[in-house]
């Protein structure tokens, strides 16, 4: 991979993932969080809804008069948003129906907006789809992880299939709440205590050697 | 021309809205076929499935050509008038489909029953298939065809678990179906009054109950009085 | 079809049982941004509301006389969105010129209510559950009305938060979210008091 390409890849799915630095995004597809296919289809979804809207912008960001900057930007994003719903309806009915109003809500995403006006507004075609297609794809790592804790604990099965069995807990229950809204809201308060713990374990500066035992106790 | 000039950012306005709108009409017509074909399989497998019919939903002819098999007929006041399934996708191209359409076929088990009906669930309606036996004694099948629920909780009526209870599912002598909180794998037990319902989706559960048990009394009724 | 469910039930119900903030999981960024600020928070929530209602009756009306008779609901997405942007656009004006105080309070996240997933959400959920007019504004009432809530709650919490010793880690979106999960968790208590029909 050359070297932008491959910067634009670690920036956007490690150091600035869209979800731990920003919190952007989460809220339209934190509710499919609780099945992961759901979660496959929606995210897929994204990345390319922002790979191509990315590209479309940056086809024609010298042309774009001030004023109409932002509404063309939901324009493009619509629009790609209508063909992934169009293609789903026809070629995959039922993921449609399952995901029901959320793909129409990709537009509303602050991810896709974000990343439109911070890089495609500027750059070339080319790397401006390699760049949301990347920032879609540190979007889905998360997600994906979300997804898989919760069906995991909530319903025992991953992608449908049966991982635990219907018992595991002691009370002879699925652990419900993995199911409903306050657990995702959990999990990513988790996700983000732990890369911000990581993030400011590595920036701390290394403590310094301990003191010669000449300047110890008094 | 100057780019921030009003004349260029209405042209500017224009040309975008027409390139961007002509691929979608073009994909929209394209795709409206095979969306209204999949929407005519979708429905068309739910009530064979009821009636515990093959249904592979990857043959959409043979779906299509299996519910033209079945009779079918519309409500005319408190009795049940033949239609064809002409009239059906007349009807539905119109934009006032026939409902509610009931089903009849003879197979090698005997007569089958089946319907759409409707009820409110949590946040809109759900239409249930249904699928009977010739005296309404026993269910042969279930499928939700509409719902609105929640996804992960009320809309997990529609997960096989919930499903296969109703297949050969005793309908109680006293036409009710209850609901009891379940272990989450479905009652296996087909000739006790009680089925599982989904836990935390109460009030789903609910509208599904009063559907089912409306249908059960409703099919009595209509079979009861025979076909015109 | 129209599914038949009184529209003070889906006021009521919008607000608790099915929160679009805490249980539909719609309206997030401006709703963690802008909670610091107690009064901020108040103003947002009156604007969320005032635009939410506006905004899914116009749709309303274009999905019904404009987009279905001619067959051109496959724009639905375009539209919405356009009415979205139009409506907040006016707000803005008509805000300016009634209270300029609020105005600059508000600041940037007037003209980002376009982008809140709640509006597009609520316009979404209003024509896939295929509601009349008054449900429809019902459901948008109380969508807003509960958004409001949720976001004052939220920001009176912070104000207490904000000063306790939280983990270097959790401060800020993380502690931020935890908070959010419990009031989920209370909200969740709500559900079974509103039997919609």
């Amino acid at each position: 991979m050359s070297g932008p390409y491959a910067k634009v890849f670690r920036e956007n799915v490690f150091t600035n993932n869209p979800i731990l630095v920003q919190v952007l995004g989460i809220c339209s597809t934190l509710a499919v969080t609780n099945m992961l296919s759901n979660t496959l289809i929606m995210t897929v979804g994204v990345a390319l809804v922002t790979a191509f809207s990315s590209w479309t912008l940056s086809l024609i960001n010298t042309t774009i008069p001030r004023k109409v900057r932002m509404i063309v930007q939901v324009l493009i994003i619509s629009f790609w948003t209508i063909i992934v719903d169009i293609l789903l309806r026809a070629y995959a009915p039922e993921i449609s129906k399952s995901l029901g109003p959320y793909v129409g809500l990709i537009i509303t995403n602050c991810i896709i907006m974000g990343r439109l006006e911070a890089f495609a507004q500027a750059n070339k075609p080319a790397i401006s789809w390699w760049d949301g297609f990347t920032a879609g794809l540190g979007y889905m790592l998360i997600l994906l992880a979300l997804a898989v804790v919760r069906e995991l604990l909530g319903f025992g099965t991953l992608l449908g299939f049966q991982i635990f069995p219907l018992d595991f807990t002691s009370t002879g229950n699925n652990w419900t709440i993995m199911v409903m809204a306050p657990s995702a809201f959990f999990l990513v308060a988790v996700i983000v205590w732990v890369s911000k713990t990581a993030q400011l374990k590595k920036s701390q500066p290394k403590a310094p050697a301990p003191a010669a035992a000449t300047g110890g106790a008094k | 021309m100057n780019k921030e000039s009003t004349l260029y950012v209405v042209i500017f306005s224009l040309i975008v809205t027409f390139v961007l709108v002509l691929p979608l009409t073009v994909a929209n017509v394209l795709t409206k076929d095979l969306v209204e074909q999949n929407k005519q399989v979708a429905s068309a497998v739910s009530i064979l499935q009821a009636m515990g019919l093959p249904a592979d939903k990857k043959q959409p002819k043979q779906v299509l050509a299996s519910y033209d098999g079945l009779e079918k007929f519309k409500l005319d006041g408190k009795s049940l008038v033949p239609v064809t399934t002409a009239d059906v996708r007349a009807a539905e191209k119109s934009g006032f489909p026939i409902q509610p359409l009931f089903y009849k076929t003879t197979g090698a088990s005997g007569v089958i029953w089946a319907g759409t009906f409707t009820g409110p669930g949590l946040w809109g309606n759900i239409t249930l298939a249904l699928g009977f036996d010739e005296k309404i004694e026993r269910m042969t099948g279930f499928q939700a065809v509409a719902q609105v629920e929640t996804p992960g909780l009320g809309a997990r009526i529609s997960e096989p678990w919930f499903i296969n209870q109703f297949t050969g599912q005793k309908v109680p002598a006293s036409g009710t179906v209850k609901f009891v909180s379940g272990s989450g794998a479905g009652d296996a037990n087909k000739d006790n009054d009680t089925v599982d319902g989904v836990t935390g989706a109460t009030i789903t559960t609910n509208g599904t109950r009063d559907i089912i048990n409306k249908a059960i009394a409703e099919m009595k009724e209509l079979t009861a009085g025979g076909v015109q | 079809m129209t599914p038949v469910i009184d529209p003070l039930t889906l006021v009521i119900a919008s607000i608790f049982t099915s929160n679009i903030l805490l249980a539909n999981f719609l309206g997030m960024c401006s709703f963690i941004a802008i909670s610091k600020d107690f009064n901020s928070s108040n103003g947002l929530g009156i604007a969320v509301t005032a635009v939410l209602v506006i905004t899914v009756a116009a749709s309303w009306v274009v999905l019904k006389y404009l987009l279905l008779p001619f067959g051109l609901d496959y724009l639905a997405f375009i539209v919405f969105i356009i009415v979205i942007a139009a409506v907040v656009q006016v707000l803005e004006m008509v805000i300016e010129r009634v209270s300029p105080a609020l105005y600059m309070t508000l600041g940037i996240f007037l003209p980002l209510i376009t982008v809140n997933c709640a509006i597009m959400g609520a316009v979404l959920f209003m024509q896939i559950r295929n509601y009349d007019f008054l449900q429809s504004v019902g459901f948008a009432l109380g969508s807003g009305l509960g958004w409001w809530m949720a976001i004052m709650a939220l920001s009176a919490m912070r104000a207490k938060y904000d000063k306790a010793p939280v983990p270097a880690g959790l401060q800020g979106t993380g502690i931020t979210f935890i908070t959010i999960g419990f009031m989920a968790m209370a909200f969740i208590g709500f559900s079974g008091i509103v039997r919609v029909q």
